[in-house]
């Protein structure tokens, strides 16, 4: 594994910006700007550092980026960081949204409206797939890991269960096959 | 607080320490609270405000701060941003100062390992569901595998798929190939 430089120190500016854009053009979910700000646009994570991140505030409750931007926010500026990032993260879409629901009664019967929205979420769904596989360069390659993914995308994506199975019986299933393996290794 | 936002304050602030998986994952549960619970809103209102709030980018959570703005205005929107958000950043706030005080210790990082596979197998379901909710035509999927292809060949800014898309949708649309 590559070791991660000394984590540098972000200004508040460089964090405002960040996740003002984040949430900008995060149309159809926030993870693929997400990853494209955070790992490869600012380099403010590793994509190792990033899909671990991830991970823990996907498990906690609330939205996982939400929660990652508390974490980030805290670890540079302390609390009033944390409120900066959640902040700038949710300003521009609600303002967004607001502008939307003014005017989405007059257009929405176009039929124009209606296919651009459609095929842009289309097209939001494969960046979602191509995010999907740019993690990957955050994970260890091994048979175990490749189960749990494809185990969790047939509870998620395939059967539809809920959340909670995936955080209260896939999580610690994985969780203590590590340490397990890491103790009799 | 008037008695609309005091309910909206409830409603979401009793959600939000359940809030395990997402907005997404929380419809039912803001629909039985909102709709069920104490009537803000009828059927019709909540499923176009869910519908509209998709259309925006951000963070999904933000349906709540619009249904807080359809039901009271500026002080509902804020209130149930407050709600919902509030609660979680603070668990988070604790978690990640507990992580960086064991940041070395193996139990620490063999949770982070571990949950790393987990995260990639959630993010093509959840990219399989949004595939499927916006389009079940070739066009749609056809957009959805191309975007997919541009993703794995280029490092360019992903707002940029997300506008062809949109055009792409359009010329399909004038031309008759999508159904809508």
């Amino acid at each position: 594994m590559d070791q991660p430089p000394a984590r540098q120190h972000l200004s508040m500016w460089n964090l405002f910006t960040g996740f003002l854009l984040i949430g900008l053009m995060g149309f159809g979910g926030i993870a693929t700007s997400a990853n494209y700000i955070i790992v490869e646009n600012r380099k403010w994570l590793t994509p190792k550092e990033f899909v671990e991140m991830f991970g823990i505030c996907s498990i906690l409750p609330g939205g996982n980026f939400l929660n990652a931007a508390t974490m980030i926010g805290d670890e540079h500026h302390g609390p009033f960081g944390s409120v900066l990032c959640l902040a700038s993260l949710l300003l521009a879409p609600l303002l967004i949204l607001l502008g939307i629901a003014v005017v989405y009664d007059q257009f929405s019967h176009l039929p124009d409206v209606r296919a651009a929205t459609s095929g842009a979420a289309s097209a939001a769904a494969g960046l979602i797939f191509g995010t999907a596989a740019r993690l990957t360069k955050g994970v260890e390659r091994n048979v175990v890991s490749a189960i749990f993914a494809a185990v969790s995308f047939l509870a998620i994506g395939v059967f539809r269960f809920p959340l909670w199975t995936l955080v209260l019986v896939i999580c610690p299933l994985a969780i203590g096959w590590t340490l397990y393996k890491g103790r009799r290794a | 607080m008037s008695e609309e936002t005091s309910k909206l304050f409830w409603a979401f602030f009793s959600t939000a320490f359940f809030a395990i998986g997402g907005a997404s994952a929380l419809i039912p549960e803001f629909h039985r609270q909102i709709v069920e619970n104490y009537g803000l809103m009828n059927d019709a209102q909540f499923a176009s405000s869910v519908a509209l709030a998709q259309l925006a980018p951000g963070p999904n959570m933000l349906m709540v701060s619009f249904i807080g703005w359809q039901v009271a205005g500026l002080p509902g929107l804020l209130v149930s941003t407050f709600a919902i958000v509030g609660p979680p950043s603070l668990l988070a706030f604790g978690v990640g100062r507990a992580m960086e005080r064991v940041k070395d210790s193996p139990v620490l990082k063999a949770i982070k390992v571990s949950l790393a596979p987990i995260v990639v197998g959630m993010m093509v379901a959840s990219g399989l569901i949004t595939a499927q909710a916006a389009g079940h035509d070739a066009v749609g999927y056809g957009l959805t595998a191309a975007s997919a292809a541009f993703m794995l060949m280029f490092r360019r800014n992903p707002l940029w798929v997300i506008c062809a898309g949109g055009l792409i949708g359009v010329a399909a649309g004038r031309l008759g190939l999508m159904t809508l």
